[in-house]
């Protein structure tokens, strides 16, 4: 019973962190401040569903598949975000050079 | 439980319409790659809520193609994108 | 274009005489190698029965996937040989999920006051961890701490882009790369080389 009320809790405070990473994305005002949102937000949000949903889980090897998928998704999120932002940067270059 | 998760599921679906929207209407073509790296990791979220609501073990292993597609996908954009600008 | 392509080349004759910190790294000898592939093998197999359920049939596949993707191990350059420290490491996660949580409230926080609070900006910073793995761990720590995001790497120097440019990023950055060179048991140079 603590265990699920935990994992609510866990899991309400990620699908936060989510909402608060799309509000970043609607309000901030550029391409830049905008990965800022996603990449920190939605990556906090997805950790704590991860850990939520955990303490659910029916069996150590379930565990172990999530935290490998959050896994996968945190290694590559930041690298996503920097080659993003080296991309717009690339393309802020080529534009003040026409 | 269940209504909980559904109520989850429903929140993190709102989120990536909401950003999807905005991305859409943005000014630069870079903007959508934003949505490659929003639907990454919401994706996955939802997936993984997903399959605990449904007691599905195999949607975990959709999460996981998912995790793993997004960011192969996303370097290949920046890489393909990269190219036409040389 | 060109001068980006040289200074990447550049940056591959490691350990540069402009790197501040030197790595403890021995040469690769056949032994070396051996224990990495078995260590690379365990790992996988390991990775590979989590996937399948722990079934055995599934090995049919597994076995000869794993030992191919192991053996990429003795196919292109070797890596330089990182030590971890395992006190560095604790540490270094530790710390590591306390500013990513931070980073993700100053953000939420950001985004949802009404006035909006952002002084956005790029900031240069130059570092002088060595390339490959701690180069590439900083630059991923740095997206993920408060209010910075690394945005792009021009030879030693890390353009970062700041939610508030007013932020002092000297004191932060130069405080996660103690970190990370710590964490890979780097020893600073001594004062006459540098």
């Amino acid at each position: 019973m603590i265990l699920d009320l935990l994992a609510a809790i866990l899991i309400a405070s990620g699908a936060f962190f989510f909402v608060a990473g799309t509000v970043g994305l609607l309000r901030f005002p550029d391409l830049y401040c905008r990965l800022h949102a996603l990449t920190k937000a939605d990556g906090l949000g997805l950790a704590l569903i991860a850990m939520g949903l955990s303490l659910l889980a029916g069996s150590a090897a379930e565990i172990l598949r999530i935290i490998l998928i959050w896994f996968f998704v945190a290694l590559a999120s930041a690298t996503c975000s920097h080659l993003i932002a080296a991309h717009a940067r690339r393309v802020d270059r080529e534009r003040t050079d026409d | 439980m269940t209504i909980f998760l559904g109520v989850i599921i429903f929140i993190l679906l709102a989120s990536i319409l909401a950003g999807l929207a905005r991305v859409l209407r943005a000014h630069r073509p870079e903007d959508r790659m934003l949505a490659a790296q929003l639907f990454g990791t919401a994706s996955v979220a939802i997936l993984l809520v997903l399959s605990r609501m449904m007691d599905m073990r195999a949607l975990l292993d959709v999460a996981m193609v998912f995790a793993l597609l997004a960011a192969i996908t996303l370097a290949a954009y920046v890489v393909l994108a990269g190219r036409r600008l040389l | 274009m060109k001068t980006r392509s040289e200074t990447a080349r550049d940056t591959h004759a490691y350990p540069g005489p402009s790197t501040g910190l030197v790595v403890q790294s021995r040469k690769i000898s056949r032994a070396e190698l051996a224990r990495r592939f078995l260590l690379r093998l365990v790992v996988l197999a390991f990775f590979w029965t989590l996937l399948t359920d722990f079934r055995s049939d599934a090995l049919v596949f597994g076995l000869p996937a794993v030992l191919a993707a192991a053996a990429l191990v003795f196919l292109g350059p070797a890596a330089p040989n990182w030590q971890l420290s395992l006190r560095g490491a604790v540490a270094f996660v530790l710390w590591f999920a306390v500013q990513s949580v931070r980073g993700a409230i100053d953000v939420a926080r950001r985004a949802f006051t009404p006035s909006l609070p952002l002084h956005p900006g790029f900031r240069t910073y130059r570092t002088s961890l060595p390339e490959g793995a701690p180069r590439i761990l900083f630059l991923n720590t740095i997206t993920l701490l408060p209010g910075t995001l690394s945005a792009e790497v021009m030879g030693e120097d890390i353009i970062v882009h700041m939610l508030d440019i007013r932020a002092d990023l000297e004191a932060d950055l130069h405080d996660l790369e103690r970190r990370v060179a710590t964490l890979f048991a780097l020893t600073p140079e001594t004062k006459a080389q540098s």
